[in-house]
């Protein structure tokens, strides 16, 4: 029980390392390891084991998190290669990125000065949500191979990924102020 | 957690926002952007004949330290020729805006802006 503190999120749940889960198996092997790992099973053994089982949920908990949402699926994959996605000395991004990113934050405040704008809203939670599926897509392609040119497009693409992730998280809190 | 006084000075009463023509010969622009939290910075400067950095000019989206820094180099690089506008040092950014430590990542924004704007301007001189 002791090793499994040391196994990489994947291979707690006995899975290989990949970007392209099957998520209702992932959610059906957590559920059973939750329940192999519930601390009521562990009231009769000593007091090491039973943190070690405790420390063991949470990591269980935390590798579920983590390993069910594309982004930080990708960004923990790219951990185990050693390479950080968010090295905050690293400022450069591609310009026509960086450039479109500026457009959609310009129309994102613009929604926030205005009131009834619900149908662009919309439309904008669409046009994010459309970048993003295609993201997620060229990363499937990107983590089949782990050769170092395509671990660092990995890595550009779940860096410019944080973007859209932070933008559609502010259009849900627009979207909420209206209901 | 509270901004310095400095920071909300800027953060209330930005200097500088707006945006110069990206094709003008004397103007460099800088992109940069920080993914953890997804903040985007355009710095552009004006630059003379002479290599003076006659004016600035900036747009961020971010949190209000990093609009701040931007605010605060737009003041900084005015009258400055590129060379001494290329000694600015995120360090410095964050000791006159007196950034906490989960901060100073706007401060290097703002000195990589500077960098990347310097480096588009030359590369139109060309």
């Amino acid at each position: 029980m002791l090793s499994d503190l040391t196994k990489s999120y994947f291979e707690l749940f006995n899975l290989d390392t990949t970007f392209d889960l099957d998520l209702d198996d992932l959610e059906s092997r957590f559920r059973k390891l939750q329940k192999e790992f519930h601390p009521d099973r562990f009231v009769t053994v000593s007091e090491q084991e039973r943190r070690i089982a405790m420390q063991l949920t949470a990591q269980i908990n935390e590798a579920y998190q983590t390993l069910i949402k594309p982004l930080s699926r990708g960004s923990y994959m790219l951990k185990l290669e050693d390479i950080n996605v968010n090295d905050e000395t690293d400022t450069k991004m591609d310009a026509s990125f960086l450039m479109e990113q500026m457009e959609l934050r310009e129309q994102l405040d613009e929604l926030k000065n205005k009131k009834h704008q619900e149908k662009q809203i919309q439309n904008l939670t669409e046009t994010i949500k459309s970048s993003q599926t295609k993201i997620i897509n060229e990363l499937q392609v990107c983590f089949k191979t782990t050769t170092g040119e395509s671990l660092m497009r990995a890595r550009n693409l779940v860096r410019e990924l944080q973007f859209f992730e932070k933008m559609a998280s502010q259009l849900e809190e627009l979207d909420d102020e209206y209901l | 957690m509270a901004y310095s006084e400095k920071v909300l000075d800027h953060y209330e009463n930005p200097r500088n926002v707006g945006t110069f023509d990206k094709d003008d010969t004397s103007v460099g622009t800088g992109m940069v952007g920080a993914p953890a939290c997804g903040d985007v910075m355009k710095l552009q400067l004006k630059v003379s004949d002479k290599g003076v950095i006659e004016d600035a000019k900036f747009k961020t989206y971010g949190c209000g330290s990093a609009i701040a820094s931007s605010s605060l180099v737009t003041e900084w690089v005015k009258g400055k020729s590129i060379d001494e506008a290329l000694e600015i040092k995120n360090s410095d950014i964050a000791e006159e805006l007196a950034l906490p430590p989960v901060k100073i990542h706007c401060s290097v924004l703002a000195e990589d802006a500077i960098k990347a704007a310097i480096e588009d301007y030359k590369g139109k001189q060309k």
